[in-house]
């Protein structure tokens, strides 16, 4: 048994030409796999680490709980954990709320302390940073009656991001009512287990579209969710069909590039496999010589996979990390259960795969193996003329092998098949997912609003300081007000500051003082789809009124303000306008607001509502200069969004996401290729001593490239005519998922450019691998490559 | 009448030192009808020689002429059209395509010569062969001796000019290669056809008319027999 496990070790290093492709194709799958796994931990692993962090580390909470529906909810038995904590009082401070809780539970596990002691009594309490650093507060400080002993950084049970309040704790207990955070057993039927806990505690509840709506619960929906568990069955059944919809297209696709490796390279051996049986090695002991080179093969390529998958996805999170700094810090996560699902999921498929084709040799009989040959007596008209007046006889005989050899031939259909399915599936999905977020894009500017109910002369410093800042920048400062037509449609009412409102005339050439009416409005189409078109007859205006509505009576009023003179325009000015809008000088703006004012407005005044809009390329410079100026100005009201920067960032990112599917997508192809090539190119080499004895006896060169396009051709034919319906109804069934229960509803379009590039792919791959076989069958010595077929 | 004539051949491998000759200067001249067994030993340089007389091989120098045209002047496609019409190779290995069935594999050479089968000649051949009653099975539904009469049916199925045999009983046990040996000289009677044997064995060799022994890629005997065993 020595010799042959050394055989086998002197078969791997010496078919490196086969054993290469071999361990390449189980490295590529492999790593495709493991990085997915890497991938996709790592991600849920931030948005659980996200969910967390905004809303909490439970699954559910019940407020208002009395002393008996506590003793109920310690008696479910789905439940893990209750921490129970009661409100003790809120505290209001001029720009924040210190809402203050008690509990005895163990604050050790839960809140992440950054200095002090954790409060032993209900006269000590521990602060977060944040609330420390707003408030200046330091440890051994009063906030009221109660003594700061401790300043946390984190607390996992009650999110502590909303500016407007922040979280204190003591400990001991109250009177009040109960908080109660829930963790559940297993979040199998999470939902109908909360519910259940629910009825328990005998809350009431609505039903609403996604399920149902109990009385002081408080689902915490982001978690679950990135546990993968929705409310809505139609969203989990959504999200899973797609996983499983991929993940098994990607499996079949692993799995047969390595069972295509295995079959090929033991195929080749089948000779020497039937020499070792005819001198006596067992059938078991072939197959244990077969499956040592497996293991071999594996312990070799899973390691450099491993290796492979951890630098790529690593490498692609310092990429992301590194390109929005600040925004996101994702880390690694190894989710172990993935990781050895991966890792078993290739072992099972490289013994599978190397099974199959090693049971059949070292099963098969001597005469069998040395024939080589399996092919199926099949009854066949003894001639096509058809495919011989369009092949000639070369053309038959190529037809009459592939009909009778059909394992060989659907064996190199299906490679294709699926290679092309893959293709076309994930580049129509990735395409459909930057469609989306090209539709989502911002516009590319810096929008600054200085409300109304800031001080008149606090908008103009501010306005002043961003005038200094943006003295080489595009920059448009418009009063805007919304208002009524007739109609009771939203009018914004827009005045432009002199230089942009001339500018903005000479651009749609209109010269004296008229309205301009950005006549275009948002409206959603049979299909609920968002389109944009005219909203008034402009042909039959003449004039156009300014409303107001009272909303007590829901009744119209006119402001007693006319504009005539009108002129249409669908041409927006740098994106200031939005819907319907009347562009007007600066004098009608303040006699409709004055109007307004003196009628109908008790203490507001739109004319102090300055909105700002800067053009430049210096989005990041200008976003810190805007960040300093908020700051120095921090008790006005600015609303500030930096829309290029977004943009920026967005682009970034979606970057990103399309090189880590672009490297998925290589990867696929790398390995199809490979596939293709390695089953095409050792067809054909088993085949080069049938070739020969066809020249033997007659066939010239010219016959032999004959036979083959036609081969070739009905490769191709066969691999179109299956993968790309089979793509597009993949295509339309990953579409079908994703609209399940979705407003915006993607629209199913035609993968025209990947199904021209798939047939072209194919067609070049089919034709390189068959001339390079063509050229070195024509290097062949006719009667050599015959007397190699022979013992 | 001659038909077959081989000048000087000379057939090397390997450079150098490290040259071997397996032709040296051989030639020989093949008339029509001749049953011609080639022998020697192995190595000696017979399956060479048969080889490069077929057009399946080329000869390091030297010239073969087949009904005087010298075969390794053409180009690839008229020698391809050669050994199509003028010569039918039997080998030891039958080498039969795998996907064709017996009637597909003996009319291949005609198809390839787009020409039409003619029955009667076939149903002789297959008649004489004892192959009638397995002309829809695959090469490897058949046995050693089956393939090899398949083969010999291939062989003689366009009337070629001469027929090459390469060890044609070498994978056959003694009853059925005797009964090929004598198929071939029944078929060399019947249709005065040439037929060249490579073949160790010097009891099967008996059948031929001219026995050629070789050894180191030379003519060492060269024998003609007017009475040929039965």
């Amino acid at each position: 048994m020595k010799s042959l496990n050394s055989l086998a070790i002197h078969n791997l290093k010496n078919n490196s030409k086969k054993t290469i492709p071999t361990i390449i194709s189980i490295i590529l799958t492999s790593t495709l796999l493991i990085s997915i796994g890497l991938a996709v931990s790592t991600w849920q692993k931030a948005r659980i680490e996200d969910a967390t962090h905004f809303n909490g580390d439970y699954h559910v909470m019940f407020l208002g709980l009395t002393s008996t529906q506590k003793d109920t909810l310690e008696k479910d038995p789905n439940i893990n954990k209750i921490d129970l904590m009661q409100e003790v009082e809120s505290i209001y401070t001029e720009d924040l709320t210190i809402n203050i809780y008690t509990s005895l539970m163990d604050y050790q596990n839960y809140i992440d302390l950054a200095t002090g002691k954790f409060p032993t009594n209900e006269k000590e309490i521990i602060i977060s940073s944040n609330l420390a650093k707003r408030k200046n507060y330091k440890l051994n400080d009063y906030i009221n009656t109660y003594k700061i002993v401790g300043i946390y950084n984190k607390n996992k049970i009650i999110s502590n991001v909303d500016y407007a309040s922040e979280t204190a704790f003591i400990s001991g207990t109250n009177n009040n009512s109960y908080y109660a955070f829930i963790h559940y057993k297993n979040l199998h039927n999470i939902y109908d287990k909360i519910y259940d806990t629910a009825d328990k505690l005998g809350l009431d509840y609505e039903v609403n579209k996604v399920g149902r709506n109990y009385e002081n619960t408080y689902i915490n929906s982001s978690l679950l969710n990135a546990y993968g568990k929705y409310e809505n069955k139609i969203n989990e059944l959504q999200m899973y069909s797609l996983i499983s919809l991929i993940l098994y297209i990607l499996a079949l696709f692993c799995a047969l590039a390595i069972y295509n490796s295995f079959t090929i390279s033991l195929q080749e051996r089948k000779k020497q496999i039937s020499i070792l049986s005819s001198i006596g090695a067992s059938k078991k002991q072939i197959f244990k010589m077969l499956m040592l080179e497996v293991f071999l093969l594996t312990l070799i390529s899973l390691p450099i996979a491993l290796l492979l998958s951890l630098g790529i996805v690593q490498s692609i999170i310092i990429l992301i990390n590194n390109s929005l700094h600040n925004l996101v810090n994702y880390k690694l996560s190894i989710n172990i259960v993935f990781l050895l699902i991966s890792i078993l999921f290739i072992f099972l498929t490289v013994f599978i795969s190397s099974m199959v084709p090693a049971l059949e040799i070292s099963g098969s009989s001597l005469i069998n193996s040395i024939k080589n040959v399996k092919i199926k007596t099949k009854k066949l008209k003894e001639n096509y003329p058809f495919i011989r007046k369009c092949f000639g006889s070369e053309g038959e005989v190529a037809y009459k092998n592939i009909k009778r050899n059909r394992r060989k031939f659907i064996t190199s259909i299906t490679a294709l098949t699926i290679s092309l399915i893959l293709f076309i599936t994930l580049s129509s999905v990735i395409n459909y997912f930057i469609n989306a977020t090209n539709s989502m894009k911002l516009a590319n500017d810096i929008r600054i609003n200085l409300p109304d109910k800031n001080q008149v002369v606090d908008n103009e410093e501010v306005l002043n300081e961003i005038r200094a800042i943006t003295e080489e920048e595009e920059l448009v400062i418009s009063k805007q007000a919304h208002f009524f037509n007739e109609n009771k449609q939203i009018v914004q009412l827009v005045s432009l500051d002199p230089f942009n409102y001339n500018k903005y005339k000479r651009q749609i050439k209109v010269s004296n003082d008229e309205a301009i009416i950005y006549n275009v409005g948002n409206f959603l189409n049979e299909n609920d789809e968002e389109i944009t078109k005219e909203v008034i007859d402009s042909s039959k205006t003449k004039s156009l009124s300014i409303c107001f509505i009272d909303y007590t009576t829901n009744e119209l009023y006119p402001c007693y303000i006319n504009l005539n003179n009108l002129y249409f325009t669908t041409q927006n000015y740098l994106d200031v306008f939005n819907g319907l809008t009347y562009v007007v000088s600066i004098d009608t703006f303040n006699q409709v607001v004055d109007n307004y004012l003196s009628g109908y407005a008790n203490n507001q005044n739109f004319k102090n509502n300055y909105s700002i809009i800067i053009n430049s390329n210096r989005f990041r410079e200008l976003d810190k200069e805007i960040n300093d100026i908020i700051n120095k100005y921090s008790h006005v009201d600015i609303y500030y969004e930096n829309n290029a920067l977004i943009n920026y960032n967005n682009n970034h990112t979606l970057l990103i996401i399309k090189l880590i599917l672009y490297i998925v997508i290589f990867l696929i192809a790398f390995t199809s290729i490979l596939n293709i090539f390695n089953v095409l190119n050792t067809s054909m080499e088993l085949r080069s001593s049938e070739f020969s004895i066809l020249r033997s006896i007659g066939m010239s060169e010219k016959g032999l490239k004959k036979m083959i396009k036609l081969e070739s051709l009905m490769l191709m034919g066969n691999t179109l005519i299956y993968g790309i319906p089979l793509s597009l109804g993949i295509v339309y069934l990953i579409k079908y998922i994703l609209n399940i229960d979705v407003t915006n509803k993607i629209i199913f379009k035609f993968p025209t450019i990947y199904v021209i590039i798939s047939i072209i792919g194919i067609i070049l791959i089919i034709l390189l691998i068959m001339t390079y076989s063509i050229n070195k069958l024509k290097k062949k010595n006719i009667i050599e490559t015959i007397r190699e077929d022979g013992i | 009448m001659e038909i077959l004539k081989a000048c000087n051949l000379m057939k090397t491998y390997g450079e150098d030192n490290n040259i071997v000759y397996a032709l040296k200067d051989l030639s020989l001249t093949i008339n029509k009808g001749e049953f011609v067994a080639i022998v020697g030993s192995s190595g000696s340089g017979k399956s060479t020689l048969l080889h490069i007389l077929g057009g399946v091989d080329k000869p390091t120098s030297g010239n073969v002429y087949l009904n005087e045209k010298d075969i390794y002047t053409l180009n690839d496609d008229d020698l391809s059209k050669l050994r199509r019409k003028e010569i039918g190779l039997i080998y030891q290995f039958y080498n039969l395509i795998p996907t064709l069935n017996v009637r597909e594999n003996i009319k291949l050479p005609l198809l390839l010569d787009k020409k039409e089968v003619d029955e009667n000649y076939f149903n002789e051949l297959i008649n004489l062969l004892n192959l009638s009653n397995r002309l829809t099975h695959l090469p490897n539904e058949l046995s050693g001796g089956e393939q090899q009469r398949v083969g010999i049916a291939r062989a003689f199925i366009n009337h070629p000019s001469i027929i090459l045999a390469d060890e044609p009983t070498g994978n056959l046990d003694k009853a059925n290669s005797l009964e090929i040996v004598k198929l071939l000289n029944e078929a060399n009677k019947k249709y005065n056809q040439t037929i060249i044997m490579v073949t160790h064995d010097l009891n099967l060799a008996k059948y031929a008319s001219r026995i050629i022994t070789i050894s180191d890629g030379q003519i060492i005997d060269d024998k003609v027999y007017n009475e040929k065993s039965e």
